[in-house]
């Protein structure tokens, strides 16, 4: 029973555990193809993923080397000037902390510089920084090179072709000069625009704060005419300034700049004045419309006079209650804008057929002083790249220490002397006796020769009751004494004298007598120099002269080029051109104060004579020197300019405190050139 | 009894898993062939758009040096060294340190072509043979459609790649030209 009770029992769990296998085998291939299945779906799904995520980290890696590559232009940019060197570009990693995490990745930055060694400040400039720049995000890498071009300039142009010149979209403008002052002391930049123009259309403006207007005019109306405009902008030593005009029509454009340092306080624009205060911008200027076809020496309105301006140096601006704008196209109404200047600017616009045309000279004061001006600045100039042909612009300037006399400078010396002698007396008929009755000069000495309608060669043969001055003499009319022989007729109070060669000096204010010096006095013969120093030194003593005369003891004065000034005040820099303005005298053109001896504030030598003696004479250096003065008086300038040099238009403005010599813009600007891709 | 019935649910299930697997099968080479010519498509446009940021900058003429700029093709050059200002063509020589390329479709065929004896490999190999429809615009800073080197400064590329037994799969992207 029990034996069937455990067969009963296996055999009936035996099914059971047939269908927990037949279960489990369908489960198993069940699981088995949905774990198939799943792991199919997962392997498409994660490629797709890891291929979406892939291409998504490389292109925030490109971008993230993109920014790199900015950052890096950023840093070139801050850096780039006349003192640029290698190390500025290779220090470009350290400046940008790289590497730095940036986003979902980081981006590390490298720069080399071309020439491997450069400093802009040096014989070997800069070409360009290239900088290298990794983005890496996650297993993605983009690498990006970007050459920086470095290029310095003078000037800028746009070309109305290739872009918009009007600058209309500024800010950022479309073109536009980077000043960089590497002066250490601060400057004053000086630009000349030319714009192209057709018709009535019109103008330039500079709206920039700083920029400061000094003339802004118009050629003409007809085809290929140009405008000119001139700006002036303070910039501090070691800064920068980006100057840009604004133009109502798209025309090519040509400006350039010129930089004008000086010791501090630094350098400051002249003007006129209005109640009390400078104007800036108070320059005069033409215009002009000639076409020039011929080149040569041109002149306003066709004219063979030339150019010419006031005596921009007459009135002190400090009175001055001139309150007329200068109106374009003619000279300046006012005689102050250039007072106290130092330094005359020529800003020059030309209308032309290439960028080879160019102005060849610009003289100033052609009547007199005939000051060539020196070109500092020339744009656009042959080599320059997309710069259009048809308009230029040039900068000239003339420069001259700054120096304003008191109104008592003498020049030479100032004495007080005497020739031979000079006297009268009478001699009657018949006799040999002279009484002399007002004598002066030398002493009447035995052998003198008598001057003075008296028998001719009358002299005297001794002494009487006279011992050189009044008293009498004994005379002969004929040069023998031996014996004396009587005069032929009465001459009664007769003015006589005695020649002699020697100057007597007995009072000398101003001991600068000298020989080779033209002496001027009353009774001194015309002409006559100082042939040799006698006991005399300069002051008192006597002196042999070029011609024997008699004088009486008067005030003498020569022409010496030694200046003296009794009140004095500042000592005036060697090598500085002067004139004589009110009052007393006039040098030649050209004359400068001279280094030996050292100019102080009482006295100074000229390089040359005066023409005529300077006496409480107002002596003026700066561009005061530069210009006829007078307040009616004009001063021509001219301009010689190349044959295909067309319409043009151009201004004069001053400067005062420019004591360091000008040097061109220099604009810096970047450019960004062959941007590649690190292919990897 | 249960046997049969076992065995009908065996086979019932191998049928339906067979066809599971099959079309499993199917379904992944689908996506795959369906990725694989999405990826293409973007692997083609990022090497058209590396090609084309280079396009070299003539600083003198203020224009970018692109000889030919249609639709169905673009010749532009690209510098290999130092800049210098001018445009070679299509067939530069080492003077101007350029290289000339060349993006054309022919047929079904995207060409990617180099010229130049600076080009190495001076060649034209097809990216792919796939296109459905391949076309550039050229745009100016405003997005507008130009005809002009001087004023372009985007290109828009759009591409449609149908390999065989797939569905057409369209990319389009815009290239900034990069120099200048």
């Amino acid at each position: 029973m029990t034996h069937r009770i455990n067969c009963c029992v296996v055999s009936c769990l035996r099914p059971n555990r047939q269908r927990g296998m037949v279960t489990m085998v369908v489960m198993l291939f069940l699981i088995a193809t949905v774990v198939f299945a799943l792991s199919q779906m997962l392997n498409v799904s994660s490629a797709n993923v890891i291929d979406g995520q892939r291409q998504g980290d490389s292109t925030a890696a490109f971008f993230l080397a993109e920014s790199g590559l900015e950052k890096g232009h950023a840093i070139v940019n801050a850096a780039f000037g006349p003192t640029f060197n290698n190390a500025s570009c290779t220090a470009i990693p350290t400046a940008a902390s790289s590497p730095y995490n940036l986003g979902r990745g980081s981006v590390s930055v490298s720069a080399v510089s071309t020439p491997g060694t450069c400093d802009n400040s040096g014989v070997t400039p800069c070409e360009k920084c290239t900088v290298i720049s990794s983005g890496q995000v996650g297993v993605s890498n983009r690498t990006l090179t970007q050459d920086m071009l470095l290029t310095t300039a003078n000037g800028v142009s746009c070309n109305a072709a290739i872009s918009d010149c009007t600058n209309v979209s500024a800010p950022p403008p479309t073109w536009k000069l980077n000043l960089y002052n590497n002066y250490p002391t601060p400057a004053i930049a000086v630009f000349s625009l030319t714009a192209q123009r057709q018709g009535a259309q019109t103008g330039a403006s500079c709206t920039n704060p700083a920029c400061k207007l000094e003339w802004n005019i118009n050629t003409s109306n007809g085809a290929a005419s140009v405008g000119s405009m001139g700006n002036a902008v303070s910039i501090a030593s070691g800064g920068s300034y980006a100057i840009y005009q604004t133009l109502s029509t798209n025309y090519n454009v040509a400006e350039v700049g010129a930089l004008f340092p000086g010791s501090s306080p630094g350098p400051s624009l002249t003007g006129r004045y209005v109640s009390g205060s400078a104007v800036p911008g108070g320059a005069a200027y033409w215009n002009d419309n000639e076409s020039g076809s011929t080149g040569g020496t041109i002149a306003k309105a066709n004219s063979t006079n030339g150019f010419f301006t006031n005596d921009g140096t007459w009135t002190d601006p400090a009175t001055d209650t001139c309150t007329t704008a200068p109106v374009p196209g003619s000279k300046q109404t006012c005689t102050s804008w250039c007072y106290g200047g130092d330094t005359l600017v020529f800003g020059f616009a030309g209308s032309s057929l290439s960028v080879a045309d160019e102005l060849s000279a610009v003289t100033f004061d052609t009547a007199g002083q005939n000051i060539a001006m020196t070109r500092i600045a020339k744009f656009p100039t042959i080599g320059i790249a997309g710069a259009p042909g048809n308009v230029y612009s040039e900068i000239w300037y003339a420069r001259n220490p700054g120096f304003l006399s008191a109104s008592d400078a003498r020049s030479g010396a100032l004495v007080t002397g005497y020739a031979g002698a000079v006297f009268t007396g009478s001699i009657s008929k018949n006799s040999t006796t002279l009484t002399v009755t007002s004598w002066s000069g030398a002493p009447l000495q035995v052998g003198n020769v008598i001057n003075g309608g008296i028998d001719a060669g009358t002299k005297i043969c001794a002494l009487g009751t006279g011992t050189g001055g009044n008293g009498t003499y004994t005379v002969s009319s004929t040069a023998s004494c031996s014996p004396a022989v009587n005069q032929g007729s009465n001459h009664n109070d007769q003015a006589m004298s005695v020649s002699a060669s020697v100057l007597t000096v007995t009072a000398a204010p101003i001991a600068n007598l000298a020989p080779g010096d033209k002496i001027f006095g009353t009774g001194v013969f015309a002409g006559t120099t100082i042939a040799s120093p006698g006991t005399g030194t300069g002051g008192i003593g006597t002196y042999n002269l070029s011609a024997s005369q008699a004088f009486a003891s008067t005030t003498i004065t020569s022409d010496n080029p030694t200046v003296t000034s009794a009140s004095g005040t500042v000592v005036p820099t060697a090598n500085t051109m002067i004139v004589s303005v009110k009052i007393g005298g006039a040098v030649p053109a050209a004359t400068t104060i001279v280094s030996t001896p050292a100019p102080t504030a009482t006295t100074f030598k000229l390089s040359q004579r005066p023409t005529t003696p300077l006496v409480n004479a107002t002596i003026c250096g700066g561009t005061c020197a530069f210009f006829q003065h007078g307040a009616a008086a004009t001063t021509s300038f001219n301009v010689i300019k190349s044959a295909n040099t067309g319409y043009w238009g151009a201004g004069f403005m001053c400067l005062k405190g420019v004591d360091i010599a000008p040097q061109v813009v220099t604009s810096s600007s970047v450019f960004s050139r062959r941007w590649t891709e690190v292919i990897h | 009894m249960e046997v049969i019935i076992a065995a009908g649910l065996i086979g019932f299930l191998a049928v339906t898993a067979t066809f599971f697997w099959v079309d499993s099968f199917g379904l992944v080479r689908t996506v795959n062939t369906d990725s694989a010519a999405i990826a293409d498509g973007r692997a083609l446009l990022e090497r058209l758009a590396r090609e084309i940021r280079e396009v070299k900058y003539n600083p003198a003429s203020g224009a970018y040096c692109v000889s030919t700029m249609s639709a169905t093709q673009m010749v532009f050059n690209k510098t290999s060294g130092n800049l210098v200002a001018a445009c070679s063509g299509a067939s530069p020589t080492d003077a101007n340190n350029d290289i000339a390329v060349t993006i054309q479709v022919n047929s079904t065929n995207l060409n990617l072509g180099y010229a130049g004896t600076l080009a190495t490999p001076a060649a034209t190999k097809a990216l792919t043979s796939y296109v459905s429809s391949f076309a550039m615009r050229y745009l100016d800073a405003s997005y507008a459609v130009t005809a002009s080197a001087g004023t372009i400064r985007f290109v828009e590329l759009s591409l449609t790649l149908q390999p065989p037994g797939v569905q057409a799969t369209q990319t389009r992207t815009v290239v900034a030209l990069r120099n200048q």
